[in-house]
């Protein structure tokens, strides 16, 4: 009985005691991302294995979604607070951003109350890469690439 | 639905309980795509996510997603660990009380969010490790008193079953067997609710957003209360007949002295 109940407290000690590690080696994904990202390229999967026309890239970007807007080189400034300021040339836009699932979703609402949903594929120190996520469970179509601008 | 253990239970028992835990299984787990982007009725995905994760070595996601996988086991373990252990004294109490507890969780995430989320990732991995805790607490607690014939929250093993059954009843002797008719109708009702409850979640969400939790909890207490009112009722009936019997014995000069049954006799189930 006693061997029992140690083999028990033991088993969930265990679980606890794994999962504190795992938890204090890893960095937070909220923490990891504030900070400003200079867009690389945005890009179409599937130009790996067929070659897309123009015609059909901007007809799969209407599919996509009609509130899908295209950011193009863009640097985008992640505040901690959960605003988020896309710079481009010309203006600046001020939204919000929030992080969903086990934090491999980045969802940016608008200020008309709009969002837009990023599967976030990659995400270190340097690299961020979004997929624009149409379904939860396919990786999106389109894939933007960043990198870190001030560590 | 709830009174009954393992053996004991008709089809009927096993058809309601599974119907009503899975649709309120199909709402709980498209509430949660729809507002945290994870499923949280089943874990077959997740398990494949840790894998997928542990590849990448991406260690907050490893242990978020075996944080997720340990209370969907640990809300099964709970529950058969109360029914095991509190059958023998009020079976009625121990089957309850799995549910009552998913139900005090689906309530405190209908609150919380309703009221306190700021949508912090934090917030979101707790309330989603909550959910599954209370999936868990449910699926254990129908597939135990079920001697594993219900299990509602994820439709893999249902799909499945039916998938062999339906094959079995091509030939005629598969076809006269009540028993497998019976499983057949059971894991039909099963999977067409848990549709059901997902498509209302779906359809409902929008307007209700975190209320949608109180509406499962309803279905759940529902579950509870159908066998609290059947439970007051046959121990009602039992009372009357016994009175019934007690006046009709006094009239019968020989039959007046035999003792009447006393009220703990009567079974409490």
């Amino acid at each position: 009985m006693n061997f029992v109940r140690l083999f028990y407290i033991g088993m969930f000690s265990s679980v606890l005691l794994c999962f504190a590690i795992l938890l204090s080696a890893a960095r937070n994904p909220e923490a990891l991302i504030v900070g400003e990202w200079k867009e690389l390229s945005w890009e179409y999967e599937m130009v790996d294995k067929i070659e897309l026309s123009a015609e059909i890239k901007s007809s799969l970007s209407g599919d996509t979604g009609e509130n899908l807007i295209l950011h193009r080189a863009e640097t985008w400034h992640f505040l901690p607070n959960g605003r988020l300021l896309l710079s481009t040339e010309t203006e600046d836009m001020v939204l919000s951003w929030r992080l969903k699932g086990r934090g491999n979703i980045l969802q940016l609402v608008y200020e008309d109350r709009s969002t837009e949903d990023y599967i976030l594929s990659v995400l270190d120190g340097d690299t961020m890469c979004l997929n624009f996520g149409t379904d939860i469970q396919a990786r999106g179509i389109a894939r933007l690439t960043f990198e870190k601008v001030n560590h | 639905m709830l009174r009954k253990f393992s053996n004991s239970r008709t089809l009927k028992d096993n058809i309601m309980l599974g119907s009503l835990t899975a649709f309120s299984a199909g709402m709980v787990n498209v509430a949660s795509l729809l507002i945290f982007f994870a499923f949280t009725s089943n874990v077959t995905g997740h398990y494949a996510i840790l894998a997928a994760e542990i590849v990448k070595g991406n260690f907050y996601q490893i242990a978020v997603v075996f944080g997720w996988i340990f209370l969907f086991f640990f809300g099964s373990f709970t529950s058969n660990f109360i029914v095991i252990n509190f059958n023998q004294r009020h079976s009625y109490f121990a089957h309850a009380t799995p549910l009552i507890m998913e139900i005090l969780c689906l309530l405190s995430i209908g609150i919380y969010g309703q009221y306190f989320y700021r949508e912090t990732l934090v917030e979101t991995e707790i309330l989603l490790a909550l959910m599954l805790y209370a999936m868990g607490l449910q699926n254990g607690l129908t597939a135990s008193i079920s001697n594993f014939a219900v299990k509602t929250t994820h439709l893999t093993g249902t799909t499945t079953d039916l998938g062999i059954l339906f094959s079995m009843f091509t030939k005629q002797e598969y076809r006269r067997n009540k028993e497998l008719i019976g499983k057949a109708k059971l894991l039909s009702m099963i999977a067409v609710f848990y549709v059901a409850g997902a498509v209302m979640a779906g359809f409902t969400y929008l307007q209700l957003g975190f209320k949608v939790f109180y509406v499962v909890s309803v279905f759940l207490v529902v579950v509870i209360m159908y066998d609290f009112y059947k439970l007051r009722l046959s121990r009602y009936i039992g009372k009357r007949r016994q009175r019934r019997e007690q006046s009709y014995f006094r009239h019968i000069p020989a039959l007046r002295d035999i003792p009447a049954k006393r009220e703990e006799e009567i079974p409490a189930y």
